[in-house]
């Protein structure tokens, strides 16, 4: 004579499952997998942008180098850009300007001075 | 009649001219910068100091640092003057000045505004970022050469008579006072030291 236990078991594994989705179903795809294969399928859709990193500092950086201006130039006279956008035999030209104006400023300064000097000098000789 | 005289250490005394009073600049430190130690020398010695025994210094191998050494002791900075190879007349652009021949520039400046300076002194103008102990040091001689002084800081006690007037800074969305935004917080005050009526 079959058990109470035996009897009970072998109704469980007959009984049919109703109501209850077969989730474990490999061929039946689940909810998240259903969501994921449509994202998946509507970025495919959605044409391609470079957005860089995304971020407005790199669409900033990317208009700044697209722009006009060769070199970028910052406030801060000792920025290593500023002043670059000439050849280096320009710069020589420039350069050489610069110091001849300084030395004939200087030289002048040096004349002044002497002359002041030999003023003073007479003045105490009389 | 001869120009004011306004002493300041940074660009605050370029602002007061150009913005607050509209007058000619009247001494060549005008929208430079000199360090604390110099302006306290410029101030001790300023009526002995031979402003015309100046000299143009190119610093470093660039031609974007230029300074004027007076009397081999006062170092100004000219930080709005720079050099543009392309800009062959002086073009403005801000505060800043740029030029392909800016060290003729700077000099021109420099003796055109000394021919217009005072020997007297108007008023000493200080937007105080610095360090407490160079202020006092300001304040003691100012006091002591009678110079009108106009302090922007929070260092030192408010205080406002006919020669000394020290005013907090004014806070400007979250951030302290730059020297443009002095000369509007306190305008009525400085024209008040400089004996100018009228509102700003």
């Amino acid at each position: 004579m079959a058990s109470f236990l035996e009897d009970l078991l072998k109704k469980m594994q007959t009984a049919p499952h109703v109501g209850i989705p077969p989730v474990t179903n490999p061929k039946v795809p689940t909810k998240v997998e259903r969501d994921a294969a449509e994202f998946a399928a509507r970025q495919q859709a959605t044409p391609k942008q470079d957005y860089g990193s995304g971020s407005s500092f790199d669409q900033l950086m990317k208009s700044i180098a697209n722009s006009q201006h060769p070199t970028m130039r910052f406030g801060d006279p000792a920025f290593g850009n500023n002043g670059q956008d000439i050849s280096e035999a320009d710069f020589e030209k420039w350069d050489d300007l610069c110091v001849n104006f300084i030395e004939k400023k200087n030289a002048d300064k040096a004349k002044r001075k002497h002359k002041s000097n030999n003023t003073l000098s007479v003045q105490d000789e009389q | 009649m001869r120009q004011l005289n306004i002493l300041s250490l940074n660009c605050l005394g370029g602002h007061i001219y150009r913005d607050l009073l509209k007058y000619p600049y009247g001494n060549p430190f005008i929208w430079t910068r000199l360090d604390n130690n110099d302006f306290i020398k410029l101030l001790e010695h300023y009526e002995t100091i031979d402003f015309l025994n100046y000299e143009l210094i190119k610093e470093g191998d660039r031609l974007d640092k230029f300074r004027v050494l007076i009397d081999d002791n006062i170092k100004i900075q000219f930080n709005h003057h720079r050099f543009d190879a392309a800009a062959y007349t002086p073009q403005r652009r801000g505060v800043d000045i740029f030029y392909n021949k800016i060290w003729e520039y700077i000099a021109d400046i420099y003796e055109k505004r000394l021919s217009r300076m005072a020997k007297v002194v108007d008023l000493v103008a200080i937007d105080d970022w610095d360090d407490s102990l160079y202020i006092e040091r300001m304040k003691e001689i100012c006091t002591s050469k009678k110079y009108p002084l106009f302090i922007c800081t929070d260092r030192l006690p408010e205080h406002d008579n006919d020669t000394i007037i020290i005013k907090p800074r004014v806070m400007h969305n979250g951030h302290g006072p730059g020297p443009g935004d002095i000369w509007q917080d306190y305008s009525t005050e400085i024209k008040r030291l400089l004996k100018i009526k009228g509102e700003p």
